[in-house]
This record gives C-alpha cells, sequence and structure tokens, in this order.
C-alpha cells in the first residue's frame, strides 16, 4: 500500500520544504548547530510525556516573513 | 532526551516546532501552556471547545475569539499544542506525527504563526515591563 511505505530522512525534508513551497513559506536549510549547539535540546521537560522522550533533529529551516523564525524536523528516537 | 537513544532505533515519527527567538530564561514559567479541547462525536468528532492552560501567556491566547475558532479546525490533525521555552527560544510543537502525515496544512499554518506573533509580542512586553 502506498501510505504503508517508509520514506528516508531526506525524503521527509524534501515533503517538508515543497509543502512549505506549496503554502508560499520562504525557507531554507540551515546547519542544525546554529539553534542547538553541541548539546541540543528540544523540550523544557515541564510537559509530562516530553521528559524522556528521545528526540533527534533531521533538519532546521530558517522562516523568512513569519513569526517564527526556525522550522526544526525532529524525529523520534 | 537525545544522550539515551532508545535501543530500538530511530521510530517514523515527527514532530516539527516553531521556534521563535527571545531570550525567555526568566520567564519561563509565564510563557509555559498547552491546549486543552473538549469534543463531540466519534465517528465524525468535533471540537466543540477550545482553551489554553498554562502561564499568563494563557490567558492571552485564551482572549483570542479567531485563534480559538481556527484551532477548533486545525487541533482535529494536530491533537495538541505545546508552547515550550527553553533558554534562548520558544518551542511551538505538536503531537508526534507519523511520516505520510508530516505535511502541514494552509490553517494549521495560520495558527501555528498566530501563536507565534503572540508569542514574540508577550515576549516583547515582559522585556519592556522588566527594563522600566
Amino acid at each position: 500500500m502506498e501510505h504503508e511505505e517508509e520514506y528516508l530522512e531526506t525524503d521527509v525534508r524534501r515533503i517538508i520544504l515543497d509543502n512549505l513551497k506549496h503554502l508560499r513559506v520562504e525557507a531554507e536549510f540551515v546547519e542544525p548547530t546554529i539553534l542547538n549547539g553541541k548539546k541540543p535540546r528540544y523540550y523544557s521537560g515541564f510537559f509530562s510525556g516530553t521528559v524522556l522522550d528521545p528526540a533527534n533533529s533531521i533538519a532546521l529551516l530558517k522562516v523568512k516573513g513569519r513569526n517564527f523564525d526556525y522550522i526544526q524536523i525532529v524525529r523520534r528516537g | 532526551m537525545s544522550e539515551q537513544p532508545i535501543p530500538w532505533g530511530a521510530l517514523p515519527f515527527y514532530q516539527r516546532h516553531f521556534i521563535v527567538f527571545g531570550n525567555v530564561k526568566s520567564y519561563t514559567e509565564n510563557l509555559l501552556a498547552r491546549t486543552r479541547t473538549k469534543t463531540k462525536g466519534v465517528m465524525h468528532k468535533q471540537i466543540i471547545d477550545v482553551w489554553w492552560e498554562g502561564g499568563k501567556i494563557a490567558d492571552t491566547l485564551n482572549q483570542d475569539a479567531e485563534l480559538k475558532e481556527l484551532l477548533k479546525e486545525v487541533l482535529l490533525e494536530e491533537k495538541e499544542m505545546y508552547i515550550d521555552p527553553i533558554e534562548d527560544y520558544v518551542r511551538i510543537y505538536s503531537n508526534w506525527k507519523p511520516e505520510r502525515s508530516v505535511e502541514i496544512s494552509e490553517k494549521a499554518l495560520e495558527a501555528y504563526d498566530r501563536i507565534a506573533g503572540r508569542v514574540k509580542k508577550f515576549i516583547s512586553e515582559l522585556t519592556v515591563t522588566n527594563a522600566s
């Protein structure tokens, strides 16, 4: 089935970028280290469920013309 | 945490974190917030009410009637939204999404943008108040 197939991380990055282009959002990939440095932190830990959530960044997009500055794509595990 | 990866490896679930910059170290409790919903129906689920719980930002967001109406639609796909401040920036995100539904809808983007705008304004107001 079409929806059962697994995607590569590169596919997910492309899907997101295409999606944002379609929504007329000006975005480009930048180095994730700009945001996190060497010790990435994705949650403050105040919300239960996020404390032990293992996560890794797969992409960071710098966005122009919106109220948010970046979009980070985080993968579970 | 990222330092302790789960033994079965990465899972095909993703989150999109919308990041707003600003030095928020001193205002963490004011900026923490999450959505709550009241729903009806099972097969054709409808959100009949949405509200924010958390710090002072929750009160600001609860006053935005347009955002509430937008979230009634958007939270059917995004499930929940969190505002999570971490040192130099604020992260706005929803629940984990499977890779087949990682795309964002126009309405959801509008909601995230509106929330980010409110967060940005809130941070600048707090900064001005504390400086004076």
